[in-house]
């Protein structure tokens, strides 16, 4: 480096000075905790960090919004992008046909139905075992986040139960079990009483 | 709108137009998903270039008509019912004397 | 909205979920869940990206491929709860990446940065124009020392991350940040 560090009148460098408010002023260092000038300068630091914050809050919070096409650019070029999975069979008796039915939509299909549900979002969802080879045995495992109030044993055996039908309709997987694990609660109103 | 008259390999806009036909299908999608860089599609979109056409895809392969198709079912329907009778119209669609390889993709239940 | 509503009857739902589960369906491919996650964590990057590069229209175009790449490396995110920290990083490594692609020989585009303004009465007009002093200081430091300072305190890098984005050892990065803030401290002093 050529430039000279920044040192206060103490000796302390800035960068010490910086590191130690970014380790939360941990281990307790007497030498900087009993200098006035560095209490002075620590002071100084956390406030313009602290407002480098509220600045780019404030930044944020006044931008103005994008023009439309900015997110529709987005959006577009992500779904250009799907997320296709794998292939999953269906069963035709001309061996000159081949019909698949991707693993993406499939768990776009499982979202869609568990959605219908009232106070239920489904999170992650996956298809565990051969679920590419015809007639193998597949479990579907889903998180989900229930609504604050809502009944979870019900909700839970609701969304096995769409999850199931939509799969027995739009696919030909064999599906050993549906596991629902109940992840977060979402949608709390403190104070409130909620139904 | 359920004639199966045979139809040579090129007409894909006829194969597109019956697949279209079959209750329960949403959709047709452009034969594959284009793998085109990020700067060029944000351009595209800009200068509002067009997507690939979306329809059944015919081709062919050493003698043998090759057709693709990637569809969207809707969920009120029977995806593997539906996605068979796509496969069969096709069929019917083609020159029997001709050696034929159907490939049917679901895309999206919608 | 009922239309909308009918379109895509969970987008609304949506907002009220924390993003492990927003994640969670995005690298299930739910493009929905993944819009959801543009807008509530896009007006931050944004106005991260603008002070960074010092244009708001190229900070969209940044930010936008961010957000695209970020799509394609969802699948490596390993906690959902950090995404806000890995998005600001996505947008930290596609700004200076947009800055290194500039022409060295070319002009800096004129800074366009916002400027805070005073919309509120006399009750918050000296935080007002605390935050304005400080947008100015950082508007005058050397843009090494901008960019330090941004991948601080903003997108909250370490010295080691920060040294990777800059390409710098962590040395370096260390001697920068510390005149960034001198700096900025400095220009601040009148408000201590």
């Amino acid at each position: 480096m050529n430039e000279p560090e920044p040192t206060l009148e103490c000796g302390k460098t800035v960068e010490e000075l910086g590191d130690y408010l970014a380790a939360d002023r941990t281990p307790y260092d007497p030498t900087i905790e009993t200098c006035p000038v560095c209490l002075n300068e620590l002071r100084a630091l956390a406030r313009v960090s602290r407002l480098s914050g509220d600045l780019l809050a404030q930044d944020a919070a006044t931008l103005p919004a994008p023009p439309d096409t900015w997110l529709q650019a987005i959006m577009h070029n992500i779904h250009r992008e799907m997320r296709a999975g794998r292939d999953l069979p269906l069963r035709h008796p001309d061996p000159r046909v081949r019909i698949t039915v991707t693993e993406g939509a499939v768990l776009a299909l499982i979202r869609a139905a568990a959605d219908d549900l009232d106070g239920l979002i489904v999170g992650k969802c996956e298809l565990l075992g051969d679920a590419d080879r015809p007639g193998a045995s597949v479990d579907v495992h889903l998180t989900a986040s229930v609504r604050w109030g809502r009944p979870i044993p019900e909700l839970s055996t609701a969304l096995r139960d769409v999850v199931s039908t939509a799969l027995g309709r739009h696919t030909e997987l064999d599906i050993a079990a549906v596991d629902v694990t109940i992840e977060d609660l979402h949608g709390y109103v403190a104070t409130k009483e909620v139904r | 709108m359920t004639s199966a008259d045979p139809v040579d390999a090129g007409p894909s806009d006829v194969l597109t137009e019956r697949v279209l036909a079959v209750a329960g299908v949403e959709r047709v999608f452009p034969p594959t998903a284009l793998t085109a860089r990020l700067p060029d599609l944000v351009a595209a979109l800009a200068t509002g270039k067009l997507e690939p056409p979306s329809r059944v895809d015919v081709s062919d392969t050493d003698g043998t008509t090759v057709v693709n198709a990637r569809i969207a079912t809707r969920r009120e329907s029977d995806t593997p019912r539906t996605a068979r009778q796509v496969a069969d119209t096709l069929m019917e669609s083609l020159d029997q004397a001709a050696a034929v390889s159907i490939r049917i993709r679901v895309v999206q239940i919608t | 909205m009922a239309a909308s509503e009918r379109e895509n009857p969970s987008s609304h739902r949506l907002r009220l979920v924390n993003d492990e589960i927003l994640v969670a369906r995005a690298v299930d491919g739910d493009t929905a869940a993944f819009e959801t996650l543009v807008q509530r964590h896009g007006p931050l990057m944004r106005a991260y990206t603008s002070r960074m590069v010092g244009s708001r229209t190229e900070a969209d175009d940044v930010v936008q491929e961010a957000f695209i790449v970020a799509w394609r490396q969802l699948p490596t995110l390993r906690n959902g709860g950090s995404v806000k920290s890995w998005l600001m990083r996505i947008a930290s490594r596609q700004a200076l990446a947009h800055i290194r692609r500039r022409p060295t020989d070319a002009a800096l585009p004129p800074r366009e940065v916002p400027v805070p303004t005073d919309t509120h009465p006399e009750n918050v007009a000296v935080r007002n124009a605390e935050l304005r002093a400080l947008s100015v200081a950082l508007d005058k430091l050397p843009e090494d020392q901008r960019q330090c300072w941004l991948l601080r305190e903003i997108a909250e890098l370490s010295y080691n991350e920060m040294a990777e984005e800059l390409h710098l050892s962590p040395a370096t990065v260390r001697g920068k940040l510390a005149r960034a803030r001198t700096n900025i401290t400095a220009q601040m002093d009148g408000w201590r």
